[in-house]
């Protein structure tokens, strides 16, 4: 018998986003995923200066704040071929790492961690094997028995007080949840303690952009953010130690909570390994710049085709054609006026609403395609894009990862466990702990820019008459992102973004393929229709952005 | 011929005119400074303030102003019959004709000058009252700018042009109001003293104006 | 490895000690005197937590993650001691009909109780379709759960003046609390987003003393919007004397000079960034050498931009903007013209009409 659910809000996650499914026998046999909302600022960005539209762009999205400003900025560089000085690559890239840091956190422990953790169950555990199992995970030294009863007992005063606040309702003693009490406490003290360290990872955000969400740093042409080691009014060596105070605090807690957990969850939910791979054409593109024009990179950029690793195509410059070449969206499912599939450089945002059509139009998302294909972005597909190319840093931080994995579980796991829904958890784990050691690389690098005397931010932009391209390229925390930008006699003639949660939750194209979010949810296991924890599972290992997705 | 003296404008009519003219040359060089102060001090410490100064030169000017504006209302309303609202408007069949005769005047129709009058002519009038009308706007967003934090200037300032952009966006497009106008009064003024006999140039200064002998 | 050893207090005492010191500087923030504080804390711990109602519509969840960084009160202490946090799409656990019942629950509950809180636009056109949630427009969700709110906090600019979405041509009809919600108070909380001081302020202000804070005419609470940037602001000095950044990057602007040649909207921008700063590490915008592009102000997008320059450009059918200046300088052009043309004809007939009759007695 064949049941459809659908879940509308999908909670935990950035945005409106809905999620249907077809049931059968206890296992989902077809999806759809459709974005609810739309605001339009494609097209609100024509006629405007091309200067001012990173802080349009910026808005698109509070949680990946930064990232739109950034894709923004290179667009616009890219179209007049502008070269950014290296401290301004630097700070970029800071900005790039330590927001990630906290993007990364945050998705774990907020918005996805109660997906796998039982809250009432930790009720249950206790305190003093809590602590051995958290020892046995890393020496963190806030994993203590005495901590673990002082949360356990907090815990307990929500659950006595009646008021259950944002866990009510929740999916506590449902059949999928199956850690034991003390590992479901370990992971509650550490999503209390996640707040605190993503706060960190803000503040050093923040005194490097000015503030955030939405930082105010940036410029085409390269940063504001004055460099003066002899001023109070600028970037000097009391506010450059204090920021690579905060990363490192913050670093402490990625590679000594957040990584353990990740594993450790990935290992006690071992028989969720198989589900969840979907689309296995994964895109990254290149990141972390180490030159002024855009050349060299700390972070990979490339594809992988069917899963096959032995298909890599490396991306490996911001000018780079096969990524230019190959990206297009189509519009057969989405609520926008036509039909077409067309590059961004002639796409348009002409709104078309039809309500939900099974087989027609069912959401605001558009579909993007490489080279015809659906692709999955997101650090699975950096670390997969990584590792197939014989990237050192990537391969070792996998592999220790996937060894750690391995000893938990009791049984060997290789790359291939990847391809799944805990494998995103387990490669964005992987990701956030090499950005924490490349945000104090590139600390460094900057640090050793400026006492070589090199002060300069910022190279200023100057628009001919005429007609210019550019398309700006940054490896987001949820993925591939690129800005395309049309530019006619210094205004913004047309400016599209094709965002990484577009290329995930978009829809089928033309030819019927499935996006990924759709793709991935197949072959779900379903114990209780009316429960459907196991979809959330699923698609908030995809980190879904929806205001991101659609803008 | 011999020509009558008449008085015109009173003394508070000219003192007004020549507050405003100060104010408004005042105003607009301190007006463009203030959007793009063009002075370049690096160096530090040498306590000229120039921003500051000619921020406060545009405060004291925009008191001139408004006081001249507000004199000039007062006039409209209880000035000598050449200064009041009514002799400006085209509201008589006397101001309608005028409007005609001076149209075809300035236009250089024919020989079509009205002599009949010793205040200004109605298309003048018009003109002026417009400007005064301007000058009220100009004066609300200034204060609005001026004083943001007191709620009567909020609450007016808000109603009228929304936030304090708006408002400055619409100051400084104002301004250039006064400069077209400045550059057209003042070659119509010398225009008119050109074509015609009654010494209009210098009725602004000593209040008087000459008609032939017999014409009131 | 640990760099760090700093850890969370869930130790009651020290847990009291520092949510006393978390109050007091909330007091402090608010202008509030030390002898209320006693109240602050009862009110902030009384047993039966208010309820809050969080609804996302047309936002960015920006101003939900400035929340994430409050740290007076943290976001847990705020959430699990404070306020009880029934519905907020980005944080609970249940989804889809769970999360619905969830928002019934609290709303047949707490009729005319509970706090609501609202982040993001409302776009009004065509139906509302625009953004919809469970099946039902954000036009219609606020229909029903305004009435039944004691009070709602619009957050951000988004919530309060439509923010970016109603920027020219804002394509959905987005639109403010304020513009559709008459009969329930409403406070403005701006800002794209705004300072997490500012909100949680505001929230305290109102468990406290049972109202809402006294508000400009927009809406917009006094502690956290009563004065320009620009009269706060720690470069004010240098803007009085003249020296100014004229170029990002330039002596200038390594030295901390003003950054009105460079687009700044301190001086049209009512906020408190200069005086409590952003992210509890004492920068805000200006002090990393970028302008305030005005994000508490309603329609910025469209009257602060360019942002680069200072005022902005003047909307001509058919031609686009233009800026202000430049189309001055052409209706002064174009009357400097006529005047030329005008005294030319006088002129021309002038002398036709003396070579005709030179003779012309006095
Ligand atoms: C003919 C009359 C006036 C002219 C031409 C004029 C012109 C200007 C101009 C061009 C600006 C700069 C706006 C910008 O940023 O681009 C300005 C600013 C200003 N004006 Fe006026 N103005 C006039 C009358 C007034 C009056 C009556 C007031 C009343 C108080 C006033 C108060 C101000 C203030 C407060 C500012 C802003 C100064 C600042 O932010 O530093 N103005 N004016
Ligand atoms: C050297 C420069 C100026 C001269 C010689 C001059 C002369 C005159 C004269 C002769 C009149 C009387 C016209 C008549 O009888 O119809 C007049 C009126 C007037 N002028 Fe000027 N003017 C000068 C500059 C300005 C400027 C810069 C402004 C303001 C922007 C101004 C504003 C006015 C106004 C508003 C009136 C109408 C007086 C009224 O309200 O009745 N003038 N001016
Ligand atoms: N998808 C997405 Fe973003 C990210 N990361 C954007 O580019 O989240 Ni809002
Ligand atoms: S006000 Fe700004 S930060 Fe808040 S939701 Fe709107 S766009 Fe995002
Ligand atoms: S930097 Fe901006 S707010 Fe500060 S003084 Fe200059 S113009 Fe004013
Ligand atoms: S842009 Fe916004 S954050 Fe403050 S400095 Fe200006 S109000
Ligand atoms: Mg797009």
């Amino acid at each position: 018998m064949t049941e459809r659910i659908t879940i509308d809000p999908i909670t935990r996650i950035e945005g409106h986003l809905r999620i249907d499914a077809e049931v059968d026998d206890g296992k989902i046999t077809k999806a759809w995923s459709s974005g609810q909302m739309w605001r339009g600022i494609e097209v609100i960005l024509q006629g405007r200066d091309p200067r001012d539209a990173w802080l349009f762009t910026q808005r698109i999205c509070g949680v990946c704040t930064t990232v739109h400003a950034i894709a923004s900025v290179r667009a616009v560089e890219n179209a007049l071929q502008l070269e950014i000085p290296l401290n301004a690559q630097y700070i970029r890239n800071m900005v790039m790492s330590i927001h990630a840091l906290q993007d990364h956190i945050v998705h774990f422990y907020v918005l996805s961690a109660l997906d796998w953790v039982d809250v009432v169950s930790a009720l249950a555990a206790d305190p003093v094997k809590t602590a051995t199992l958290a020892a046995s995970l890393s020496s963190w030294p806030n994993n203590s028995a005495t901590r673990f009863k002082a949360v356990k007992d907090k815990l307990q005063g929500i659950v006595d007080s009646g008021q259950l606040g944002p866990f009510a309702n929740g999916y506590w003693g449902h059949p999928a949840m199956t850690m034991p009490p003390e590992a479901n406490l370990m992971a509650v003290a550490h999503y209390l303690e996640a707040l605190d360290y993503q706060r960190k990872a803000t503040q050093a955000l923040g005194i490097i952009s000015g503030k955030n969400p939405h930082i105010q740093n940036l410029s085409v042409g390269g940063v504001t953010t004055a460099i003066n080691p002899d001023s109070d009014s600028a970037l000097n060596m009391e506010r450059l130690y204090w920021i690579k105070q905060l990363i490192s605090e913050v670093r402490g807690f990625i590679q000594q909570v957040y990584l353990p957990d990740v594993a450790a969850i990935g290992a006690l939910y071992k028989d969720w390994l198989p589900y969840g791979a979907g689309v296995t054409n994964y895109l990254a593109v290149p990141d972390m710049v180490l030159d002024t024009k855009a050349t060299k990179f700390d972070l990979p950029g490339g594809t992988i085709m069917n899963g096959d690793l032995g298909t890599v195509k490396p991306i490996s410059s911001f000018n780079d054609p096969y990524f230019r070449d190959n990206v297009v969206e189509n519009i057969s499912h989405a609520w926008y006026q036509g039909d077409w599939t067309r590059h961004p450089y002639e796409g348009e945002t002409v709104p078309d609403y039809t309500d939900f059509q099974d087989d027609g139009k069912y959401t605001w998302l558009k579909a993007p395609r490489f080279a015809g294909q659906p692709m999955q972005v997101g650090p699975l597909a950096q670390m997969l894009v990584g590792y197939a190319q014989g990237h050192q840093e990537i391969i070792k931080n996998v592999d220790n990862a996937l060894n750690l994995v391995s000893s938990i579980a009791g049984v060997t796991v290789g790359p291939e466990v990847l391809h799944s829904t805990l494998g995103r958890h387990v490669a964005r784990a992987v990701r956030a702990s090499m950005l924490a050691d490349l945000s104090l690389k590139h600390w460094q690098l900057l640090v050793d820019n400026i006492g070589r005397g090199d002060l300069t931010i910022f190279n200023k932009p100057v628009f001919p008459k005429g007609e210019l391209r550019g398309f700006g390229i940054h490896e987001a925390p949820r993925g591939a992102l690129s800005h395309w930008i049309v530019i006619e006699d210094g205004k913004i003639k047309n400016y599209q973004c094709v965002v990484p949660s577009t290329w995930n939750a978009g829809p089928r194209d033309k030819e019927g393929l499935p996006g990924p979010y759709e793709a991935s949810l197949v072959g779900n296991p379903i114990a209780d229709a009316q429960q459907p924890l196991e979809v959330l599972r699923t698609i908030h290992s995809f980190d879904p952005c929806i205001a991101c997705a659609v803008h | 011929m011999i020509y009558e003296k008449y008085y015109v404008w009173s003394i508070l009519l000219r003192l007004y005119h020549w507050c405003l003219v100060i104010s408004v040359v005042a105003l607009v060089v301190t007006g463009f400074y203030i959007h793009s102060p063009w002075t370049l001090t690096t160096l530090e410490g040498t306590g000229l303030y120039p921003v500051l100064a000619m921020r406060n030169i545009h405060g004291l000017a925009a008191y001139l102003f408004t006081a001249a504006i507000l004199t000039r209302i007062f006039l409209l309303l209880f000035g000598n019959r050449h200064e009041r609202i009514t002799d400006m408007l085209p509201v008589t069949s006397r101001n309608l004709r005028n409007m005609s005769t001076t149209f075809c005047s300035y236009g250089y129709l024919r020989d079509c000058h009205d002599d009949e009058r010793l205040g200004h002519n109605v298309m003048a009038g018009m003109i002026y009252i417009l400007t005064m009308i301007v000058a009220l706007f100009q004066v609300a967003s200034g204060f609005y700018l001026r004083l943001p934090e007191n709620t009567f200037w909020q609450k007016w300032g808000i109603i009228l042009f929304s936030s304090q952009q708006h408002a400055r966006y619409i100051h400084h497009l104002l301004m250039w109001y006064f400069i077209i106008f400045a550059l057209v009064h003042i070659y119509l003024v010398i225009w008119n003293d050109l074509t015609n006999e009654d010494g209009i140039t210098s009725s602004i200064f000593t209040g008087n104006k000459f008609r032939p002998r017999g014409i009131k | 490895m640990s760099d760090t050893t700093q850890s969370i207090d869930l130790n009651v005492e020290l847990n009291r000690r520092g949510f006393v010191k978390a109050c007091t500087m909330v007091a402090a923030a608010l202008g509030i005197s030390e002898a209320m504080i006693p109240k602050l804390l009862e009110a902030a711990t009384s047993a039966e937590r208010p309820p809050v109602l969080w609804l996302h519509f047309q936002e960015c969840t920006g101003c939900t993650e400035t929340l994430l960084r409050g740290s007076h009160p943290d976001i847990s202490r705020l959430i699990l001691e404070i306020i009880s946090l029934d519905y907020h799409e980005t944080v609970m656990a249940a989804a889809g009909h769970q999360a619905e019942k969830s928002l019934q629950d609290t709303l047949d509950k707490y009729a005319g109780k509970f706090l609501c809180v609202v982040e993001g636009s409302i776009p009004t056109k065509d139906n509302g379709i625009y953004c919809k949630i469970a099946g039902r427009t954000a036009v219609d969700i606020l229909a029903e759960v305004a009435p039944k709110a004691a009070a709602i906090i619009a957050i951000g600019n988004c919530a309060t003046f439509g923010n970016v979405q109603a920027a020219a041509p804002n394509p959905t009809g987005a639109k403010g609390v304020r513009d559709l919600v008459f009969d329930t108070p409403v406070i403005n909380v701006s800002g794209c987003p705004p300072n997490p001081i500012s909100f949680l302020g505001t929230v305290l202000h109102y468990l406290t003393f049972n109202r809402l804070p006294v508000t400009d005419q927009l809406g917009r609470p006094l502690f956290a919007y009563g004065r320009r940037i620009h009269d706060h602001c720690e470069r004010r000095a240098h803007f009085d004397e003249g020296r100014f950044a004229e170029e990002f990057g330039d002596f200038g602007h390594r030295n901390g000079y003003c950054l009105y040649k460079v687009g700044c909207k301190g001086p049209e921008t009512f906020a408190n960034c200069p005086s409590v700063r952003w992210n509890d590490v004492e920068a805000w915008p200006v002090s990393v050498g970028h302008g305030c592009i005005g994000c508490t102000e309603p329609k910025f997008w469209d009257t602060m931009t360019p942002f680069y320059e200072r005022l902005p450009n003047v909307k001509i059918p058919g031609i686009g903007g233009v800026n202000v200046d430049k189309a001055g300088k052409t209706i002064l052009g174009i009357a400097a013209a006529a005047v030329g043309i005008h005294a030319a004809v006088g002129i021309g007939k002038k002398l036709s009409r003396s070579t005709k009759d030179d003779k012309k007695d006095i």
